[in-house]
């Protein structure tokens, strides 16, 4: 994930909570270890070596990662897909055997990629640790466009997170606050500050995205609003807007340039916060 | 270099193909049990559960956390256990994982080895030299397998770290600086609030590793693995110890110290070849800049050693032709003084570096650890990659430095 993890802890005892924070960390760092692509010691670096020539055993956690990935597939209609050679219809060539608890690769040149999972999923292992002692106001984030909220900030007020301009060079330019408590939320871009390629794919046409726009999910679960935000923006704005009606419980911010003014719309039932 | 990759390379093969020879001669995979299910016991879990020729029957904790826990990475098949005598008659393992505080180990590996059980020991060996001396004859009484996790022994980069030594990259080792630097107080967090009754209790259940009836801190925590590292890149145990070490800064009711420095004297070679060679071990917890890491210094070049990244400089010597043409550092030398071929100097404190050659790992150690001691465990070969002769070895050679440290003077390495 190559990613800067900063958590925001509140509570009483500061030596309980780095105690805390240090062990979110740690599960942060193995859940990177697991998932990596880049890792070669990772988990998903044996998958990708040697899962076509035979079925890789993995653990349960691994397998119901992977699981959900392949359920997140069909959910988005296609458009969430952890293959990364973006072969059309990739999810037929990735086999789980519930039984041996294997994974199989069936085509030569397909390769898991769980970049747009990984994130979100971290975040709420982390989280876990955080319930499990006691820690019930909270702000986690990835990279800041993964984003874990729990609880209320000490005075009882919503935190406060602000979407940024996806466009702009200058640090800190906030389209919109919104606050927040108990959610996730996760932006995904087509392209980066400052790159002139984007690193996202439209896996049904397997061709990079090249509309700019970005897509922001505030939902229950930072591992939905993860998947969510990078198959939304690789549905395109008028999908994605018929897709959203379907998720009542998601708030989708699309956010694109119109006449030169970067503006959002806020897609779905949910409607603005 | 070339040489030394070659037979690291045949190495690697022969013992690869002894592994499916292994593999091949039974197709039952192997039984393995599980005692302590905290954080590193999980850890073993987890890659345990990704082996094929391997099956997690049973685990065991007395903490229900820790066990739910264990048991959920585990799997619905394997049974939960309190007791460790009761899992063992109850489900016969071929093999026990011990990842329990060190202060267990020795009467959990002893209970096992005795009952014709593989043991499979997280490191330090055991909390006492007495009681690793005592473990290793026991298992060698019994014929019995034992490895000790040690995982560095598993991983791709000391193992290549090892060859070049071995084929003399190095030249001759002057000195190793071992260290692991952190910026954390080394508590596990304690799940109900420091007023709460129950805290002084589950401190000192969750956090072993700072209590001196529990743990030897952060020498048989962390300095263990490095250590080894010294011990066979210079061929065997050290022959004393001077050191020093304190509570320094966190001053949080722990009894072990927060601040270690030992420094080790080895003797290599023989006859007039004899010398000494000296390794460095710290450990402090209150600055994270130099990390984890090894340094081995030797005549003709260093290496930098961590479990994800090996670099190998090779150190510029006074007949090297292209020393000061070396790549881009032409121009930025401001002075490089020749006088026939004695002497050079740059004001470039980088200058003796150069490019380093990089060592890269190829998987994770402490998976490729248990896959080896599985093998071990079907072939009923008790020559494992780090077995209890070893382990003890290991155990004198970290308990030295701690007791030269409480005591304030030099320690000679124990008959052992």
């Amino acid at each position: 994930m190559a990613t800067s993890f900063e958590f925001w802890l509140v509570g009483e005892d500061p030596d309980h909570l780095s105690a805390v924070g240090e062990a979110a960390l740690d599960e942060v760092s193995r859940v990177e270890r697991l998932l990596s692509r880049y890792d070669r010691a990772s988990e998903i670096s044996r998958i990708n070596q040697e899962a076509h020539d035979h079925p890789v055993r993995i653990d349960r956690e691994l397998f119901s990662v992977v699981s959900d990935c392949l359920g997140w597939l069909d959910k988005t209609l296609g458009y969430f897909d952890i293959t990364a050679d973006c072969t059309p219809n990739s999810g037929k060539w990735v086999t789980l055997d519930p039984d041996r608890q294997t994974v199989r690769l069936l085509h030569p040149s397909i390769r898991l990629d769980l970049g747009g999972y990984g994130k979100g999923y971290a975040l709420e292992v982390a989280a876990r640790v955080l319930e499990e002692f006691g820690i019930g106001s909270a702000v986690l984030h990835g990279g800041t466009s993964s984003i874990l909220i729990r609880g209320r900030q000490a005075d009882g007020s919503r935190w406060r997170i602000g979407l940024r301009d996806p466009f702009s060079t200058v640090e800190n330019s906030e389209l919109i606050q919104v606050d927040l408590d108990d959610s996730g939320i996760s932006t995904s871009a087509v392209f980066h500050p400052g790159a002139d390629r984007s690193d996202l794919m439209d896996p049904i046409r397997g061709q990079p995205l090249e509309e700019p726009a970005a897509c922001s999910v505030i939902g229950r679960s930072a591992t939905e609003a993860e998947v969510l935000s990078t198959a939304l923006l690789a549905m395109g704005r008028d999908r994605a807007r018929e897709f959203v009606t379907r998720w009542p419980e998601i708030l989708v911010a699309w956010i694109a340039g119109v006449d030169e003014v970067v503006a959002i719309e806020w897609l779905g039932q949910g409607g603005r916060p | 270099m070339t040489e030394a990759q070659t037979d690291r390379r045949s190495f690697l093969l022969s013992s690869a193909a002894l592994a499916m020879a292994g593999a091949s001669r039974d197709d039952e995979p192997v039984r393995v049990a599980v005692v302590g299910t905290g954080g590193r016991g999980c850890d073993l879990i987890r890659a345990l559960s990704t082996i094929d020729n391997a099956e997690i029957v049973a685990v065991c904790d007395d903490y229900t956390p820790h066990l739910d826990r264990g048991q959920n990475y585990a799997g619905p098949k394997a049974r939960a256990f309190t007791s460790l005598s009761k899992m063992l008659v109850e489900t016969r393992p071929a093999a026990l994982i011990v990842a329990t505080p060190l202060d267990r180990h020795f009467g959990m590996a002893r209970e096992a080895i005795e009952s014709g059980i593989a043991v499979f020991c997280e490191k330090t060996m055991c909390h006492t030299i007495d009681q690793a001396r005592e473990l290793a004859g026991i298992v060698k009484a019994h014929q019995g397998i034992f490895q000790l996790g040690l995982q560095r022994r598993a991983n791709a980069i000391y193992r290549q770290a090892e060859a070049m030594v071995e084929s003399g990259m190095l030249g001759a080792i002057s000195a190793i600086d071992c260290r692991w630097h952190r910026h954390n107080n080394w508590r596990r967090p304690v799940p109900v609030p420091r007023d709460d009754q129950r805290w002084p209790g589950l401190d000192r259940r969750l956090n072993w590793r700072l209590f001196r009836e529990s743990s030897q801190g952060l020498m048989s925590e962390l300095a263990a693995h490095q250590m080894d590292v010294a011990n066979r890149l210079l061929g065997g145990p050290p022959v004393r110890v001077l050191g020093s070490g304190g509570i320094d800064y966190w001053r949080d009711g722990r009894e072990v110290f927060d601040n270690v420095h030992c420094l080790y004297e080895y003797e290599v070679g023989s006859g007039l070849e004899k010398r000494t060679v000296r390794v460095t071990y710290s450990s402090i917890q209150n600055n994270a800049y130099e990390g984890a890491s090894e340094l081995i210094l030797g005549t003709k070049g260093t290496l930098l050693l961590t479990q994800s990244k090996g670099l190998f400089y090779k150190e510029a010597g006074v007949d090297d032709p292209n020393w000061s043409a070396r790549e881009g550092r032409v121009e930025r030398d401001a002075s490089i003084i020749t006088s026939g071929k004695t002497l050079k100097l740059s004001n470039d404190p980088w200058a003796h570096r150069g490019k380093p050659f990089e060592i890269e790992a190829n998987g994770d150690d402490t998976r490729a650890e248990l896959v080896d001691f599985i093998d071990h465990v079907r072939r009923k070969d008790p020559a494992t990659i780090c077995d209890a002769r070893d382990g003890l070895i290991n155990a004198a050679t970290v308990l030295i430095g701690n007791q030269a440290m409480v005591e304030r003077k030099t320690i000679e390495f124990p008959l052992i």
